[in-house]
Formats: C-alpha cells, sequence, structure tokens
C-alpha cells in the first residue's frame, strides 16, 4: 500500500544497485528532486534498510511524480538505466588491490544477479575504483562499451568549476574546464583545453596568480575535508548521479566530464 | 559570487548540521532554487562538513551552499528551524516541550535584530507549540511564523489514496489537519477528488478509513524501526514549503499557522507567499470531525498556555 502501482508507474526505469548505502539513497533522493518523473527501483542486500530508505523517499516523490520502490536484481537488470553505488569503502591502510578485490567480488555477483541483462539497458557506475569497476561491469555483462559508463572524475570537475566560478565570477556551467584521467591520485586537470567564453582559461588575469598544483591537490583532499568534517560525503555524488542519470534517460547528449 | 545590485535570495537552515536539516538544504539546492542556502548549526564540524558537500552540487545547479551565522540567520528571506531537543525514553511532553523553549528563545535571540520580511518555517516537535514559540521569541508577526505541520503526513495520506483511487497524489485533495501528533485527524468529509467528495469514489467503498489513519499515523515509527530516523520526507516538505514562500507562490498546504476562529497555532490549510500566510481557509468539518478538532485545539492551548 505504501508504493504506487504499475498502472501507473511512470515510463523510464532506473534501477540504484546499493541504494540502502548514503550515496544510492542520495543519487534517488537527487532524482526525485528532478522534474520528469522516472520509476525507480531501490535495490540492496540489506532488505530492511533499503525499504526503510524506499520508505522515505517515496514520502518525497509524490510532488514530483516519481515512484520510488524496492525491488530485487532481477527486475533490476530489466531497468532503461542501472545505477551501481554498492560496494565496500577504503579501510584506513587499506592497499588499492585489496579494496579491488573485495569490490570485484561484490560486483561479479550483483552483475550476475542482474542477468539476463536488458540488451538496450544503459549501466551508470559509481562505486570505487569506479575507473576498474566500470571496466569489470561492460567485461560481465557482454553490453556494447559504449553503454556501460562511471561517474568517474565528474564530481572533480565540479569541485574544481566551483572554485573557479568563485575565482573569475562566471557561472560554473560556462567554465569549460575538467579533471580528467583516473578518478584518484593520478587524476590531473586538463589546464591546455580550459576555456571560458572561447578563451583560453589560462590568458585570464586571475589565473597568472594561482597556484595550479595546490588548486589539483586541494580538489583532490575535497572528498576527505567532508569526511573529516561530517563523516562521509554523498550529496556531491548524489547530484551528480542524477544529473547523468536525466542525461541518458531524457536523451540530452550533454557533454559531462 | 558577488556584484549584483539585486538582492540574492536567502534561506537559512538552522539545525542544518543534523540529518533533517541538511536534507532539507540539499533538496532546495537540488530543485535549482536559485538562493543562497546556509547551513547554520551550533555544532560547527557537522555544519561545515554538510555545507561543503551540498555546495558540490552547485556546478550543476544555481543554488550556493554555505555555511552561515545566526547573523546571517536573522537576515534571511526564510528561516527553516530543524533543531531542537529529541524526546527522551519516558520523558514527559511538557518536560520536552521546556527544553525546546529554552533552544528556540536562544536561537531566535542569537538572530537578532530578525529582518522584519523575514518568514520562520518551523520544523522541529512538537511543531504547533514550538511554532507559537517562535513567534513570541521572535517578535514577527503572525503571518510570518509557520510550521511544517501535517503536510507530510497530508503527502502520506496522498499517496495512500492515490494507490487507492488510481489518480495522481496532486489531485487528490485531501488533508491530515490539527495538531501533529496523537490528535491529527483527517478531513474525510472535505477531500475531494475531481471536484467530487472523496468518499463517492467507487475504489473507496467499503474502504477502511480509520486503517488508513492508522497506517499514516505510523509511517514514521516503520520507517525509524527500518532505518534508523526519517529526513527525505520531512526534507522535501520543509524545501517545498520554503519555495512558496520565497516565490511568492501562494499554493495552498497544511500547515501550521494561526487560526483565529480557535485561536490558536494549528494545522489548516492556508495560502503560503511572501508574506508568509496570505490567505487562510477554513475547512469544513463534519461532526465527528468537529470533535476531533476539539480535542487537537485543546491539547495545543494547554500546552501553549505557558508560552504566552
Amino acid at each position: 500500500m505504501l508504493f504506487r502501482e504499475e498502472s501507473m508507474a511512470p515510463g523510464r526505469k532506473v534501477a540504484v544497485v546499493g541504494s540502502a548505502g548514503n550515496v544510492g539513497a542520495s543519487v534517488v533522493f537527487s532524482l526525485v528532486n528532478t522534474t520528469y518523473p522516472a520509476d525507480i527501483m531501490m535495490v540492496d542486500v540489506n532488505e530492511r534498510l533499503v525499504r526503510g530508505q524506499a520508505m522515505d523517499l517515496a514520502d518525497a516523490a509524490w510532488p514530483t511524480g516519481h515512484r520510488v520502490r524496492t525491488a530485487d536484481l532481477k527486475e533490476a537488470g530489466q531497468a532503461d538505466l542501472i545505477i551501481i553505488t554498492a560496494g565496500a569503502r577504503q579501510q584506513p591502510g587499506e592497499s588499492r588491490d585489496d579494496l579491488l578485490d573485495r569490490n570485484y567480488e561484490i560486483l561479479r555477483s550483483i552483475l550476475n544477479g542482474l542477468k539476463p541483462v536488458n540488451p538496450n539497458a544503459v549501466i551508470l557506475m559509481i562505486s570505487n575504483p569506479v575507473d576498474v569497476l566500470t571496466g569489470i561491469a561492460q567485461n560481465i555483462t557482454g553490453l556494447p562499451k559504449s553503454q556501460v559508463f562511471g561517474s568517474g572524475t565528474l564530481l572533480d570537475s565540479g569541485r574544481l568549476r566551483n572554485y573557479l566560478a568563485k575565482l573569475i565570477n562566471v557561472r560554473q556551467t560556462s567554465i569549460h574546464c575538467h579533471v580528467l584521467g583516473e578518478h584518484g591520485d593520478s587524476q590531473f586537470v586538463g589546464w591546455s583545453s580550459a576555456r571560458i567564453g572561447g578563451v583560453k582559461l589560462d590568458q585570464f588575469p586571475e589565473m597568472q596568480t594561482i597556484d595550479k598544483t595546490k588548486i589539483e591537490h586541494d580538489i583532490a583532499r575535497t572528498a576527505y575535508d567532508i569526511i573529516e568534517a561530517k563523516g562521509a560525503t554523498y550529496y556531491g555524488v548524489g547530484v551528480c548521479g542524477a544529473i547523468l542519470a536525466t542525461s541518458v534517460l531524457q536523451n540530452q547528449h550533454d557533454i559531462r566530464s | 559570487m558577488a556584484s549584483s545590485t539585486i538582492p540574492p535570495n536567502r534561506i537559512a537552515v538552522i539545525g542544518g548540521g543534523g540529518n533533517v536539516g541538511a536534507a532539507a538544504a540539499f533538496a532546495l539546492i537540488a530543485k535549482g532554487v536559485p538562493a543562497e542556502v546556509l547551513i547554520v548549526d551550533v555544532v560547527d564540524k557537522a555544519a561545515q562538513g554538510q555545507a561543503l558537500d551540498i555546495s558540490d552540487a552547485s556546478f550543476l545547479e544555481p543554488g550556493i551552499c554555505r555555511k552561515g551565522s545566526f547573523q546571517e540567520a536573522g537576515q534571511s528571506d526564510v528561516i527553516i528551524v530543524t533543531a531542537g531537543a529529541r524526546q527522551q525514553p519516558g520523558e514527559p511532553r511538557s518536560n520536552l516541550i521546556e527544553r525546546n523553549y529554552k533552544i528556540i528563545k536562544s536561537i531566535m535571540d542569537s538572530m537578532q535584530p530578525i529582518k522584519p520580511s523575514a518568514k520562520i518555517l518551523m520544523v522541529s516537535n512538537p511543531v504547533d507549540v514550538l511554532t507559537h514559540i517562535a513567534q513570541k521569541a521572535s517578535g514577527l508577526p503572525v503571518s510570518q511564523v509557520i510550521g511544517s505541520g501535517t503536510f507530510l503526513d497530508s503527502g502520506r495520506l496522498r499517496n495512500a489514496l492515490s494507490e487507492i483511487t488510481g489518480v495522481s497524489p496532486s489531485s487528490v485533495h485531501a488533508y491530515m489537519l490539527g495538531e501533529h501528533g496523537d490528535n491529527q485527524f483527517t478531513g474525510w468529509s472535505s477531500a475531494r477528488i475531481g471536484g467530487r467528495p472523496l468518499l463517492e469514489h467507487p475504489k473507496m467503498q467499503g474502504v477502511d478509513l480509520d486503517g488508513i489513519n492508522e497506517k499514516i499515523m505510523r509511517k514514521a515509527y516503520d520507517i525509524i524501526d527500518a532505518k534508523g530516523s526519517t529526513y527525505f520526507g520531512i526534507g522535501i516538505c520543509a524545501a517545498t514549503l520554503a519555495q512558496a514562500l520565497l516565490n511568492n507562490t501562494s499554493q495552498v498546504f497544511p500547515v501550521v499557522n494561526f487560526v483565529e476562529k480557535y485561536d490558536c497555532y494549528m494545522s489548516w490549510p492556508a495560502a503560503i507567499g511572501a508574506g508568509g500566510v496570505e490567505q487562510a481557509f477554513d475547512v469544513p468539518v463534519n461532526a465527528a470531525e468537529a470533535k476531533k478538532l476539539e480535542t487537537a485545539v485543546t491539547a495545543i492551548k494547554e500546552a501553549c498556555a505557558k508560552y504566552d
């Protein structure tokens, strides 16, 4: 009685796997704030917690017409878009290889549970290490490479744009500057390709005195600052997930990095 | 981002370091509300963390989120209050109210002088009494101080009725009313779909109305039982009301407002706009509902009496 019936479900189907957790729940919370409604399936091994999240989020979805409910992996595999946020977090002192091993097992189990995957489905990977896991997801599902992507450095690019927006007094969406490469220690800023209003970023007077290395370092550190202050990060990545989802579901052809 | 002659919209969330406040602030940013959203909290670290996390969303949305001071909150267009003490096991209500009175008074004092056109939206519980206290302590006109009240419960009601009737929740015009708590009741007699009384809808025949009431009242506990607390639902409610206040929409919502007829703050439909309560609507009640209304009003007035 708490979730909307099939007959009233919006057309587009999105599954968020791992949505008992804060990141997944925030992706859903961001989605229900968007104007074009979707049928949102929340999937997680922790059934009790994901049901609680779904009830709370259904309470938030009624003004915009989104349908929020729990589902199993089989049903998730039939969605138009499958967002994966499930996975272990890096423990202090844990090597990346060990984290990868743990998350590989989790991801493998999820992807097998999704099968047979809707051949037209798009998979959006958010769990870390996102670059490697995106590749693994494509490998295991066998979906065309164009249908499997990861959030990668989108949030980092966003943090960079937030910084530049304050520096140069131009809205973030008009600053074309990207963080590229690996979402991790070896990520880098594409300074040479950065432009505002067609003009190369490096030519702006405000850019003459800044320390680029320090900026890159500060952007990379932002997540740690947030974790130190509030324990975890989820709102920023939540909106990233929703924006990418909207691009896919509404076939918007935005350029995101 | 500075240098405009048009003053920016500003919404402050007092208690924004906590889950409910942060959810409200995040909802405002995620909805694309072009405002400066301030996170204000006595716990500085939590406020800082939430503001940093939420401001990461700013590159995709026009709003800005940052940590703010109580003084800045006092100069905001809309002030959302989610801060407050939570009921301890076995604590009598009067005790809880007394503790929250001190907190709300302290918050209002820290914000003085408050911008004369500011609107306060109280979310903390017990919301009816605390809305009353906030109005007294802030010195703002009665029309400019409201509370979220039964807005969320009404949303839950509409979800439930939508399931039964097959009509979108936004087209089922039904309210939960009165006190946000044990004495809240559903205005069944005034509920309508497509201009016709809800109770005449074919799918509503034989439906256990008390059962629906009970499920709605229990929803919060069901969520808390499953996930520990609730914040998404109430977060959206606070954000929706803040939007109405900011954008002068004059949408009608069941919120805590001062109802002259009963001489108390209670959840009753009101048109919400830039002036706060723009218009009040006296919902018709049948005999059974009138009894419940009287119980609710008495309970609220009793609790408020000490704080006049």
